[in-house]
């Protein structure tokens, strides 16, 4: 199989436009994706769950079809925390397990587009983690290095788009978990404005933080994903019917006007590299019309605290119902953090709540001189797999406070965020955030289209096409 | 929030124990009836999230919502 010639490795875009030509059939790609799944899974545990045969029905469905919606016979991987009629839902747990009657609505809009499923998706164990290292369903590696992390929680489905085991997949963010393996992974992912894409039937983690959203392999296909999973009753708000009616992207769309700020204080805690990769990718912005500046947040230094306060009670809450009886079976750091966050005074709860609104307000005045907001999606590149601590710039950190250091404040807002890919150190690929008002999410994919071109990007990852 | 007392200066008295994070985390923990074995992990957590918490006490945070539902930007 040359790989050259793998519609495995095509774009959603490119595929559509071959499907509708009947140059390719939705079966042929679905086999395709699963080929490479049969190969390349057992070394990087992209899916929790293949359904070879029930992704060759749909395909097979796909091809009688005779409307053409926007992801027809397009294979996607579903995190294994979102509900897919007929296959388990195991959040990444060891034990815990719900057998799915229906899919999860966000699933359901991707099938009505025509999309396949291919699977459920690696995770950390019950999305409560940033690395895709998960003790019960061994580690999710990074395509362009299998030593390295892939970054999650969404650690399947980033993986399974960039290795050509699927054309795109579905995740959850709640501190991230889009946005830091699509940094790590070279993909484009969206964490939308909560709310804009319904969360019914997805295992919960903090409902103050929790969004569902789409990782691609470019900011097209992004797009594609997002119209589609968007499109609902809760959608019709506002920036969204802009969408609608501004879906062109183009990559040399002038920016004239468009107001940026580059956020310092998280380029100060990136390594040298990730900063001169993001100021690059502004000077190209800048080229086409934007009016950049720096800016710094006040409050910035307090949304970990807010965060961690927030997201432990939350959670906590959501696993009471099973936590007493099935507390052995999880890991000692998750099983931790839910008993120390069982034992939070309330008034800890509503304190950091309070906190966060005074964050939300600091920013929504700063934003009044901007449309949007840049700033790393991780301080560097992939780390190795099993290690405690990372350094940068000379310091050193635990793994997990590094990988949730720039997108950690982000998840605060209650806005729209996209990472991007913008370059790559020592082979591995690196990501910028674009975060925008409340659903201006078409906004985000314009600047990330309009950065596209400025960006020297790596090819599908070499040592898999080698492997 | 509880956070760490200062010592009283000269010719001070000293006043009320202050308890520090760790001590109110290891009182919750016990009262919780935390399985032995896992008590110290859950105090360190505990204590550190408790310390995070004290860090809010310099924001003016009267009368503001507590609600989870988040503001709509203006």
């Amino acid at each position: 199989m040359s790989p050259d010639s793998d519609p495995a490795l095509l774009t959603i875009v490119e595929a559509g436009r071959e499907i509708r030509a009947r140059r390719l059939s939705a079966v042929e790609l679905t086999e395709a994706v699963l080929a490479r799944a049969q190969w390349l899974n057992p070394r990087l545990n992209a899916y929790l769950h293949l359904d070879a045969d029930g992704a060759l029905a749909q395909a097979r469905a796909a091809d009688r079809r005779r409307d053409h919606p926007a992801l027809l016979g397009i294979p996607v991987c579903i995190k294994d925390v979102i509900d897919v009629a007929g296959l388990p839902t195991t959040a990444g747990a060891a034990g815990w397990l719900r057998s799915s009657q229906r899919d999860a609505t966000a699933v359901a809009r991707l099938r009505a587009a025509g999309a396949v499923v291919i699977g459920k998706g690696h995770t950390n164990e019950f999305a409560y983690g940033i690395d895709g290292q998960n003790p019960h369903w061994g580690n999710c590696a990074n395509p362009y290095d299998p030593g390295r992390v892939c970054g999650g929680s969404s650690s399947g489905p980033a993986v399974s788009t960039a290795a050509g085991m699927a054309l795109a997949g579905l995740g959850t963010d709640t501190t991230g978990s889009l946005r830091v393996p699509a940094s790590l992974c070279g993909l484009v992912g969206i964490r939308p404005t909560p709310g804009e894409v319904p969360l019914d039937g997805v295992v919960p983690l903090a409902w103050s933080y929790d969004t569902v959203g789409p990782l691609a392999r470019c900011v097209s296909d992004a797009a594609l994903l997002l119209e589609v999973l968007a499109d609902g009753p809760q959608a019709d708000r506002g920036v969204c019917a802009e969408r609608r009616a501004n879906p062109a992207l183009r990559p040399d769309h002038p920016l004239d006007g468009v107001r940026l700020g580059v956020l310092e204080q998280l380029l100060e805690i990136s390594e040298s590299y990730v900063e001169a990769g993001l100021v690059q990718a502004a000077k190209h912005l800048e080229r086409l019309g934007a009016d950049v500046q720096p800016v710094r947040l006040e409050l910035l230094h307090h949304a970990g605290a807010i965060h961690h306060l927030v997201q432990h009670a939350e959670a906590a809450r959501i696993h009471m119902p099973w936590f007493e009886a099935q507390q052995p079976r999880y890991s000692d750091q998750v099983r931790t953090r839910l008993e120390a966050g069982r034992l939070l005074p309330a008034a800890v709860y509503l304190a950091a709540q309070q906190a966060r609104r005074r964050l939300i307000e600091e920013v929504a005045v700063k934003m009044r001189g901007l449309d949007a907001m840049l700033a790393p999606s991780t301080p560097m590149v992939a780390p190795p797999q099993n290690v405690e601590t990372v350094t940068i710039r000379g310091a050193t950190h635990p793994l997990r406070a590094a990988l949730l250091s720039c997108v950690l404040a982000p998840s605060e807002l209650a806005c729209p965020v996209l990472s991007t890919p913008i370059g790559h150190h020592q082979g591995l690929p690196y990501g910028m955030q674009i975060i925008g008002r409340p659903f201006s999410e078409s906004l985000l994919l314009r600047i990330a289209a309009a950065s596209e071109p400025g960006v020297d990007l790596m090819s599908p990852p070499l040592p898999i096409r080698e492997a | 929030m509880t956070g760490p007392g200062s010592a009283p200066g000269p010719g001070e008295r000293p006043g009320p124990h202050v308890q520090t994070t760790s001590e109110v985390a290891a009182r919750l923990t016990q009262a919780a009836g935390i399985p032995a074995g896992r008590e110290v992990a859950v105090t360190a957590a505990l204590a550190e999230l408790l310390a995070l918490a004290a860090s809010l006490d310099e924001l003016a945070l009267e009368g503001i919502s507590p609600a989870f539902d988040p503001p709509r930007w203006p």
